[in-house]
């Protein structure tokens, strides 16, 4: 009996470690990669995170081999991959519109990966099988893929690059074509699958919840940069600059100046407000960045509030987002727990201070 | 529901009355000549051309078989059979000349980018807005002896003497490639139109090289457009009667200059009739295998 695709991974832990080194790609003459350096770690969920447009697909191509970089090269495991021909790299790719083959039925495309490799019937049977378990579809071995939802393809997809056991996974916003439920199902799959199989993943999305609830790390990036790599955590709670904090979650900006000893931050309405000690902020022009869920309503002013007047209030179930005008048209997002209460008894136009907690308050330079 | 179904059943009455006149034109133009043909086919000829409708298989009899002149017995005789076989022969070397050449330029016409591949189809139509008898001499003048294949062959010393392929196999079967390779091209290009380009991707990611891309991904779904334009191109030519008349000099007959033959020359209405229905017989039966073997792929384009 051959030895399952799991205990076999879990022996191994061949989860491939992919290095990219300073890759730049030109398409003419516009740079859709700029000097863009990652490790990703052997058995590593890594998620490439950012707009549309940003490149994580040209990333993701030159991975997998079907775009060649202009300048810069890819190691896998220490050897340079960058020459070889997709069908010579032992990387997957789960894509977008799943490109599943349409002649062939569910169990032949996932055999398919197994069969080019010269791999013999029984084995392919074997292998075909055990991924069709894994992935839950055991029992549309012999369909044709046409007449299959779009969950049950993705499913497919997944398995089909899951077969020859590449060394490295990667996923083009796999879950985007399916609806909440399912992609929430989905993602926990995912993440089993990963663990289970003890792949390196390379995911790409620009669903920055997806991004944060499954991954090891992330990169965000932007405009063909790299911006930031760290963890969901890092990434969440110390953002580099203004551009990862605003595209992960929902945050506040508040312009103002810090003053010299980097701990009184000024709004530009002259409101003072304590801030906790900024390693790397300079004194001068800067932004205070705070998430919804850090600010707090209260009464009356004391100390780190701003003053303003509730603007609405949206019913989220389990909070309620209150949005709040301040001083100098300063817009504020407070999130408020329901359960807290005091909330429902908010009414439009009712005077309010917003305080700014100096511990969770962060200064960010432009 | 009851007045919903009786409006279906009034649109599908309207649409019936409206397709009758496109039916009855297909009845006069296309069916009855066909029922005039096999009418005749069981007849036996007048003198001067025609028939006399007298009912009779000799037509069909000869057709295997030839009288002894004296003693009016049936011996086997293989001339008609060899001319059929022939013609069957030439037409398949047709058809898979015109895959071999119509499938690559289908396939780069369809990987062309979007805005261009009008610009090839049109091109590849143009030979169509003249009629076969003047591409066929067309062709004519292209291998004759003093014409440019040769004259440049000779001028590049390649040969000494001229190449005496007019009026050869060749030229008839370079004559039947040539007039219907578009019949091939364009229901190819249409079904690798249409193909989503990724699969070949998936097919490169998968460990598949290039010639195993080509036999699993891209000619499964290019087939239904390979079986249209075989069949396109077969039936045309396995009927064909100006090619083999210009090209093969006479010397070479296919069945429809057999045909034709009888219609004119010999005189032997019914004979050319049998002929015509054997030929149909014969398509029809490939055609009806065909559709067995692939039920829902042959013939859509
Ligand atoms: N073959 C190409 N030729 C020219 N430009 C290209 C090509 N492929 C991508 N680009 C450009 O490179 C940039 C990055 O594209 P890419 O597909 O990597 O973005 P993305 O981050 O995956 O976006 P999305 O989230 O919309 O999928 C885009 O501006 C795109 O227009
Ligand atoms: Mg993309």
């Amino acid at each position: 009996m051959r030895q399952s695709v799991r205990q076999e991974a879990a022996q191994t832990g061949r989860g491939g470690a992919l290095s990219v080194e300073a890759v730049t790609k030109w398409f003419g003459t516009y740079r859709a990669l700029d000097a863009v350096s990652l490790e990703i770690r052997s058995n590593e969920f890594f998620t490439l995170l950012g707009p549309s447009g940003c490149g994580k697909t040209t990333l993701l191509r030159m991975i997998a081999g079907f775009e060649s970089s202009s300048e810069g090269r890819i190691l896998l495991d220490g050897n340079p991959i960058s020459s070889l021909p997709p069908y010579e790299r032992p990387i997957n790719t789960v894509f977008q519109s799943y490109a599943l083959f349409p002649h062939m039925t569910v169990a032949a495309n996932v055999g398919f990966g197994l069969k080019m490799q010269g791999r013999a019937e029984a084995e392919i049977a074997d292998t075909v099988r055990e991924m069709l378990r894994l992935v839950q579809l055991d029992h549309l071995a012999e369909r044709k893929v046409a007449q299959l939802s779009g969950g049950q393809q993705q499913r497919v997809a997944l398995a089909r690059a899951l077969a020859p056991r590449p060394k490295v996974l990667l996923l083009d916003e796999p879950l985007s074509a399916l609806d909440l439920k399912l992609r929430q199902a989905m993602q926990i799959e995912l993440k089993r699958l990963q663990r289970e199989l003890g792949i390196s993943f390379v995911f790409v999305t620009h669903d920055q919840e997806e991004a944060l609830t499954m991954s090891d790390r992330i990169a965000v990036m932007s405009e063909g940069r790299l911006l930031q790599v760290g963890s969901p955590e890092d990434i969440y709670e110390r953002p580099v600059n203004r551009f990862v904090a605003d595209f992960i979650g929902e945050t506040n900006f508040i312009e103002g100046t810090l003053d010299k000893t980097g701990s009184v931050f000024t709004t530009r309405t002259g409101a003072k407000l304590r801030v906790g000690k900024q390693g790397d902020a300079d004194a001068g022009e800067a932004t205070l960045a705070i998430r919804p869920e850090q600010l707090h309503l209260v009464k009356s002013a004391k100390q780190n509030t701003l003053p303003g007047a509730i603007e609405s209030v949206v019913y989220f179930g389990t909070d309620s987002h209150v949005y709040v005008r301040c001083d100098g048209g300063l817009n504020l997002v407070v999130r408020e727990q329901n359960s807290r209460g005091g909330v429902s008894a908010l009414r439009e136009g009712q005077p309010i201070h917003v305080e700014v907690p100096a511990d969770t308050s962060r200064i960010l330079k432009g | 529901m009851a007045a919903h179904s009786d409006i279906v059943r009034q649109d599908l009455k309207t649409q019936r009355r409206l397709t009758l006149p496109s039916v009855a034109v297909i009845f006069l133009f296309g069916l009855v000549p066909l029922l005039i043909v096999m009418a005749y086919s069981f007849m036996k000829p007048a003198v001067y051309g025609g028939v006399e409708p007298e009912l009779s298989l000799e037509a069909y009899v000869s057709f295997l078989f030839q009288r002894d002149l004296f003693d009016d017995t049936l011996v086997f005789s293989a001339d008609y059979l060899l001319i059929f076989l022939r013609t069957a022969l030439f037409a398949m070397v047709a058809t898979l000349t015109c895959l071999l050449i119509g499938f690559p330029t289908a396939y780069y016409m369809a990987t062309r980018p979007e805005s261009q591949r009008n610009r090839w189809v049109l091109l590849i139509t143009i030979p169509f807005w003249s009629n076969l008898l003047v591409r066929t001499i067309a062709i004519l003048f292209i291998i004759r002896d003093d014409g440019p294949i040769n004259a440049g062959l000779m001028a590049l010393g390649i040969i000494d003497a001229p190449l005496p392929i007019l009026f050869s196999n060749t030229a008839i079967v370079a004559g039947l490639f040539y007039s219907f390779l578009p019949f091939m091209i364009l229901p190819i290009y249409s079904s690798i139109e249409r193909f989503d380009f990724q699969l070949v991707e998936a097919g490169y990611d998968l460990y598949a090289r290039r010639w195993q891309v080509l036999r699993h991904i891209i000619l499964p779904i290019a087939k239904p457009g390979i079986i249209t334009g075989s069949v396109l191109v077969f039936i045309p030519a396995f009927g064909a009667y100006v090619t083999p008349l210009i090209l093969g000099g006479g010397n070479h007959m296919m069945i429809g200059d057999l045909i034709a033959l009888q219609f004119r020359a010999a005189r032997n209405w019914p004979l050319g009739a049998a002929f015509s229905m054997i030929l149909m017989a014969f398509v029809l039966i490939l055609l009806i295998l065909q559709i067995r073997k692939n039920p829902r792929e042959a013939l859509h384009g």
